[in-house]
């Protein structure tokens, strides 16, 4: 880890694929529904990525990285206790669930819900429905998935700036997809 | 997400484009810093509106326990917003919000202990004044807290906004108290400590909105 936070991308590589299997084995322990672990487990390493300037090198990395795991795996769990009520009251709309994952810092990445799959009919909607400066930005962040310094150079603004913009337009997004009018 | 690429590839995206990263200050050294801040303040708390430390003690076993259970509530507010945004550090959290909880407990329960009523602790002009300069001085050392924890995991966002909204509030509320003449004890309790510690729970979840927003624009697309 103390290679990785100097940018060694290889040692990152490397310690995060060794860690895929404990992990793994760990989500699955939790309870989190088999169909989900791999997501969690994602969630977790991305979480990890994340805070991986919190790790310090005169502390232990385990209790640091099962503290992550615990966190992102109980968010998963909450997630699933939430959705299943859910559906059983019969409200779930079409593709909130990882809209409302857009605001949730440690919860599911916001790439889930436009990279994941073809967009839906109500989702290309709703995209059009978004100014143009917000619709660029997310499409670029989540359709095209570039990184930000790349989508900020397509879109010819700093990188603050297009951060910004995908925040509000994935806002905006879940406000139209859950019908509360325009963006 | 899985669905739309493996765990594998995931890795190996997040490799690619790892940057370096200057590991965060240990917790220590980031309340040291929110330390000194308060120390500032009451440097110029000294300076503006003069201190009186030892008549603090002296004007009472009330006055000596409000003066212990703010230091708790500031102290262990402080530590828990920190520590709760640092990944590991889940104990230090916990114990520093069982001490700010002991705290708030202390000044509660010298309140219900207290004799006569609120009537006592005089005109309303005077409990503002007291209370906007706890507000006042509560900013320096808040923002330095915000500004710590919004350089740590982005994780904890309520847990650590209400521990930094509780233990700035207490900090400035502290230095008030040492610097206020006021003889009232249920001027103390009110100005002092219930109204500054009740304004620090709506500026926690302020801080911790603060904290989520900033947190979600700054990891987007990561």
């Amino acid at each position: 880890m103390a290679a990785a936070q100097k940018g060694d991308g290889g040692a990152y590589e490397r310690l995060l694929t060794s860690l895929l299997a404990p992990l793994r084995a760990f989500v699955r322990r939790r309870g989190v529904d088999a169909g989900e672990v791999e997501d969690v487990v994602q969630e977790i390493l991305i979480l990890m990525h994340r805070a991986r300037h919190t790790w310090r090198a005169d502390r232990p990395f385990e209790p640091w990285m099962w503290a992550i795991a615990r966190n992102a795996s109980t968010d998963a769990l909450r997630r699933q206790g939430r959705e299943r009520s859910r559906r059983r009251i019969g409200t779930e709309l079409p593709g909130e669930r990882s809209l409302e994952e857009l605001a949730s810092p440690g919860e599911a990445n916001p790439e889930a819900l436009l990279t994941t799959s073809e967009l839906t009919p109500a989702l290309t909607e709703a995209l059009s429905r978004l100014p143009a400066s917000q619709r660029e930005a997310v499409e670029l962040l989540y359709v095209e998935q570039l990184s930000v310094a790349e989508a900020a150079a397509r879109a010819g603004v700093s990188q603050s700036a297009l951060k910004v913009r995908a925040h509000r337009g994935s806002r905006a997004l879940r406000e139209v997809l859950r019908g509360e009018g325009e963006p | 997400m899985s669905a739309g690429r493996s765990s594998e590839e995931l890795i190996a995206g997040l490799s690619e484009r790892l940057e370096p990263v200057r590991p965060l200050a240990p917790l220590h050294r980031q309340v040291l810093v929110v330390a000194s801040a308060w120390i500032l303040s009451a440097a110029a708390v000294a300076l503006w509106l003069g201190m009186q430390p030892l008549g603090v003690v002296e004007r009472g076993a009330v006055s000596g326990l409000l003066v212990t259970g703010l230091a708790l509530i500031g102290l262990a507010g402080l530590t828990l917003g920190l520590a709760a945004r640092i990944p590991g550090r889940e104990r230090l959290a916990l114990a520093a919000a069982a001490a700010a909880a002991a705290g708030v407990a202390l000044v509660i329960g010298l309140g219900l202990a207290l004799p006569g009523s609120v009537t006592d602790a005089g005109p309303l002009a005077e409990w503002r004044v007291c209370f906007e300069r706890s507000l006042l001085l509560a900013i320096p050392s808040g923002v330095f807290a915000v500004v710590l924890a919004l350089r740590a995991a982005p994780w904890r966002e309520r847990a650590a906004g209400l521990g930094l909204g509780l233990g700035a509030m207490a900090l400035g509320a502290l230095l008030v108290h040492l610097s206020c003449p006021s003889p009232k004890p249920w001027h103390w309790l009110l100005a002092h400590a219930l109204l500054p510690l009740g304004c620090g729970v709506p500026l926690g979840l302020l801080a911790a909105w603060v904290l989520h927003r900033l947190d979600s624009i700054r990891h987007l697309g990561v």
